[in-house]
């Protein structure tokens, strides 16, 4: 019998080393699933499996030894509690994302409301190579947004309003890139130097400190493996879902056209040039 | 900032180290109805970068600050209403 490996892996079946053995991915966004959901896959690891899961890098759950002949109905035991398999080759892989707003004191954003529009919006489109996505909710970077295809990251840019303020200089204390200093009696920022974390907005007693603008700073063509690089940074501050969404398709867009077969975005735009990426994402 | 508070309790958190720093103030707040005063004193660096903010991020008001001697602060709080025990 002819094993059509291409379609098994479309649908998350990572083919093992062992014959006829493969392991299950799954489809999970941002990290986050139901408690219910993972005692069903669970009790389906102890039918289909070994009786254990692994938990991979990028925030899924696999089920290994899952053999060829129970591909099908373990597929279907796992649609019937609402979970999906998961995909790989050449398209968008699973969204990453830290905990955000509901959950981190630091979040500017809500990163899992985000994750599963992205997911919802892009997951498993088809792609020159992988693609992967990641949102996190500050420059602390906890979901390594550098590291993706395209990251996504919350952040603030902060104004001064001197009425309430008591000069007790937490402000300064808490900026660490030195944006904030207090000389004379009087509160300044230097924009320029401010890497938006919302540090002086949320340690401010007397909230003097408030967010002007709230948004996304968007990292392109990150990657780790066999030849890292480091994300480029779109200048700016996305302000709205929309556009943030304007800016995703216009790289998507950009990478179908230019990426070479099984090119990572990030040789892409090392080989076709950084400028014509970003003159592509502003064209209307 | 001239207005007078009434202080109903106060701790002194300049020889303690994160995280006790904020449940020592915690406690102190806990004992406390909301509507009162804390006076907690406590010193530059880890604890300004920590305990005000945990402070503001379970409900209370930061209603004053200043420097009482040489890097160390003196913090007026109000205890928040829905503020959890
Ligand atoms: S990236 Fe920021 S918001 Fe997200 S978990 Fe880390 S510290 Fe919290
Ligand atoms: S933290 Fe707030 S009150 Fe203190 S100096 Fe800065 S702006 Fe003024
Ligand atoms: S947002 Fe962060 S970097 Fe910018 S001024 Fe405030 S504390 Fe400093």
């Amino acid at each position: 019998m002819a094993i059509d490996y291409k379609v098994l892996k479309e649908g998350g079946f990572m083919r093992q080393k062992d014959a006829g053995y493969f392991s299950l991915r799954l489809h999970i966004v941002g990290g986050q699933i139901d408690a219910e959901k993972v005692i069903k896959i669970a009790e389906l690891s102890k039918k289909y499996g070994k009786g254990y899961l692994h938990l991979t890098t990028r925030q899924g759950i696999e089920i290994p030894f899952v053999h060829l002949e129970n591909v099908n109905a373990i597929k279907e035991e796992l649609a019937a509690y609402g979970v999906k398999t998961g995909v790989c080759g050449p398209r968008v892989r699973t969204v990453v994302a830290c905990q955000g707003e509901q959950v981190c004191p630091r979040a500017m954003i809500d990163c899992e409301g985000l994750a599963d529009k992205i997911d919802e919006k892009y997951y498993g489109k088809a792609l020159p190579h992988k693609f992967k996505f990641s949102i996190t909710g500050c420059p602390a970077g906890c979901a390594k947004p550098e590291e993706n295809d395209l990251g996504v990251q919350g952040a603030i840019v902060p104004h001064y309003d001197a009425n309430q303020c008591t000069l007790c200089g937490i402000c300064k204390e808490v900026c660490y890139c030195g944006a904030i200093d207090i000389i004379d009696d009087e509160v300044t920022c230097d924009l320029s130097l401010c890497n938006n974390c919302g540090e002086c907005v949320m340690n401010c007693p007397m909230d003097c400190w408030l967010p002007k603008i709230r948004g996304y700073i968007v990292f392109l063509g990150g990657k780790m493996g066999k030849k890292p690089r480091f994300a480029d940074v779109l200048p700016g501050i996305i302000q709205s879902d929309e556009e943030l969404f304007q800016v995703i398709d216009k790289t998507l867009e950009f990478f179908i056209e230019h990426g070479g077969k099984r090119e990572r975005f990030g040789d892409t735009i090392d080989r076709v040039g950084l400028d014509k990426l970003l003159a592509h994402i502003k064209e209307e | 900032m001239s207005e007078e508070v009434n202080v109903d309790k106060q701790v002194d958190i300049t020889k303690d180290v994160c995280p006790f720093t904020f449940v020592k103030v915690k406690i102190a707040l806990d004992g406390l109805d909301s509507g009162n005063i804390l006076e907690v004193t406590l010193n530059k660096g880890e604890a300004m970068k920590n305990v005000p903010r945990s402070i503001k991020d379970e409900g209370h008001k930061i209603l004053k600050i200043q420097e009482v001697s040489e890097g160390v602060f003196s913090l007026i709080v109000r205890k928040g209403a829905q503020a959890t025990a």
